[in-house]
């Protein structure tokens, strides 16, 4: 009787024998996307835990973060692991998209991946948002009324969109309480099924997209353990960094949100800064809605705005300059106002 | 083309599949929306109208509302942005308000966008122990004064 077998382990069902070795290049991929995965273990086991102390009541919630900060074991250590992995989660989701656009990799067969990916992106951003909202510290409150007072400008049916998501005809006890669910019940459901799909298209698709060969060319292969090995080694690094952030830096919480004293400073989650900005400037359905979805649309066409020819799996292809482009373009405005937001 | 009775029993059971799914979909979308809200606060009694001087604009956070008098009388401007909702506060002889920059008259006109619309005006009244007080829910226009 052998109770451990390795080529029976769970690992091996989720890890082809071979992959091709130029799809596992480091300069190829940089492990985004297996970092974002590692983000995302780490942001639920933590999260799972935070459960157990944090209280989704308008009256208790601040309370119970600084209950977990102050009081528990290791309890600053759970939350800014939860917080810092969820930040990790943004940025490699982000900069993995990044990858798949600069390299192509969004290409036949692969576009029906990219649709899911652009979908865990926009999960991946709404359980940061309303894990924000969880603090119900000032900054936290005053943006959860900010961003649910947008849906109110929606022609038509924002007050109804806004009863249905808020719960109440303003924000309080039964939003906070419908933001908790979704946050730890609904979008990780979502999210979950998301990353299983996106890794079992992935597949499907014949695995991480690579160069088409020369006829004088033969393909090299990595094994599945040189690629355990790879990835137990980027784990170990990207943990490292998420402990060295969080006692370096620790999970930021302001002071317990008052609904009625006026504050001195709001400022958006640093994902939506840019849409802080175009606030200022801009009615509350253009800046605040349609440029949002205006950008999603964008990204979301970007594979389908590239038909030509070869080109896959090379960095910055010339002939594949239009998504590049809109990419480059999209990045360098929405940087451009999240910085002229803080700075101003 | 002629449609086979296994291509109609087919299509009609994928039909009914979706329509199913449809309305799966608006049932959990109707649930999602209440049908009993928090109701408007009811008036919040701000103290005696002794406390509150002639030319004076107070800050009266429990209501949020600012409370002025004039020579005219008693009048209450909301503190919440007609923008998105944030609370203006009073900076020197103008309301700001912290979210988006949105400037606001000591009447509550607007100087400067985003916000479109002034502040609104919110009814005060006097209770029969003589005490004041303020209504949210009751929306008044700039010219009332409770004398």
């Amino acid at each position: 009787m052998k109770f451990w077998r390795k080529e029976k382990s769970i690992l091996y069902a989720l890890h082809p024998e071979k992959i091709p070795a130029s799809g596992a290049r480091l300069t190829y991929t940089f492990g985004l996307g297996g970092i974002a995965v590692l983000a995302s273990l780490v942001t639920l086991l933590t999260g799972v835990a935070l459960t157990f102390y944090y209280v989704p009541t308008p009256t208790d919630a601040h309370a119970s973060i600084i209950l977990i900060q102050d009081v528990v074991s290791f309890g600053a250590v759970m939350r800014g692991l939860h917080y810092w992995g969820a930040q990790v989660m943004v940025v490699a989701v982000t900069l993995h998209l990044a990858r798949v656009v600069f390299t192509g990799g969004y290409r036949p067969p692969r576009e029906f991946n990219w649709l899911i990916g652009v979908a865990l992106l926009v999960i991946t951003l709404v359980w940061d948002f309303t894990g924000y909202v969880l603090r119900w510290d000032d900054g936290a409150y005053w943006a959860f009324l900010v961003g649910t007072n947008l849906l109110r400008e929606i022609p038509a049916y924002g007050e109804t969109i806004y009863r249905a998501i808020v719960g109440d005809a303003q924000i309080g006890a039964n939003a906070l309480l419908r933001f908790y669910g979704w946050h730890i019940f609904g979008l990780t459901a979502a999210g979950v099924f998301g990353i299983v799909y996106h890794l079992w298209r992935l597949r499907k698709d014949g695995g991480i997209s690579r160069p088409v060969l020369d006829e004088n060319e033969t393909r090299e292969f990595i094994s599945r353990d040189e690629l355990f090995f790879r990835e137990f080694i980027t784990s170990a690094l990207i943990s490292a960094a998420l402990v060295f952030l969080t006692l370096i830096f620790p999970a930021p919480i302001g002071t317990a949100a008052n609904l009625d004293a006026g504050v001195s400073d709001v400022r958006a989650p640093w994902i939506f800064l840019w849409v802080q900005n175009l606030l200022r400037v801009i009615p509350p359905l253009w800046a605040g809605i349609i440029a949002p979805m205006f950008v999603l649309a964008l990204i979301i066409a970007l594979p389908f705005l590239d038909r030509r020819g070869p080109g896959r799996a090379i960095w910055f292809a010339r002939e594949r300059w239009k998504p590049q482009a809109i990419l480059v373009v999209i990045a360098i405005v929405l940087s451009a106002l999240s910085v002229l937001e803080v700075w101003r | 083309m002629k449609l086979t009775r296994r291509d109609f029993l087919t299509n009609l059971g994928y039909g009914s599949f979706l329509v199913a799914s449809g309305a799966l979909a608006a049932l959990f979308a109707r649930f999602l929306t209440p049908n009993i809200v928090t109701p408007a606060p009811g008036p919040v009694e701000i103290g005696s109208p002794d406390q509150y001087a002639l030319g004076s604009l107070t800050h009266i956070e429990n209501a949020r509302v600012y409370l002025g008098r004039d020579e005219r009388g008693f009048y209450a401007i909301s503190a919440i942005c007609t923008h998105l909702g944030c609370a203006p506060r009073l900076d020197g002889d103008e309301f700001a308000c912290p979210c988006h920059g949105s400037r606001f008259a000591r009447d509550g006109r607007v100087l400067s966008a985003p916000a479109t619309r002034p502040l609104d005006r919110v009814f005060v009244g006097r209770s029969a122990n003589g005490k004041l007080f303020v209504e949210r829910s009751r929306q008044v226009d700039a010219d009332y004064r409770l004398v």
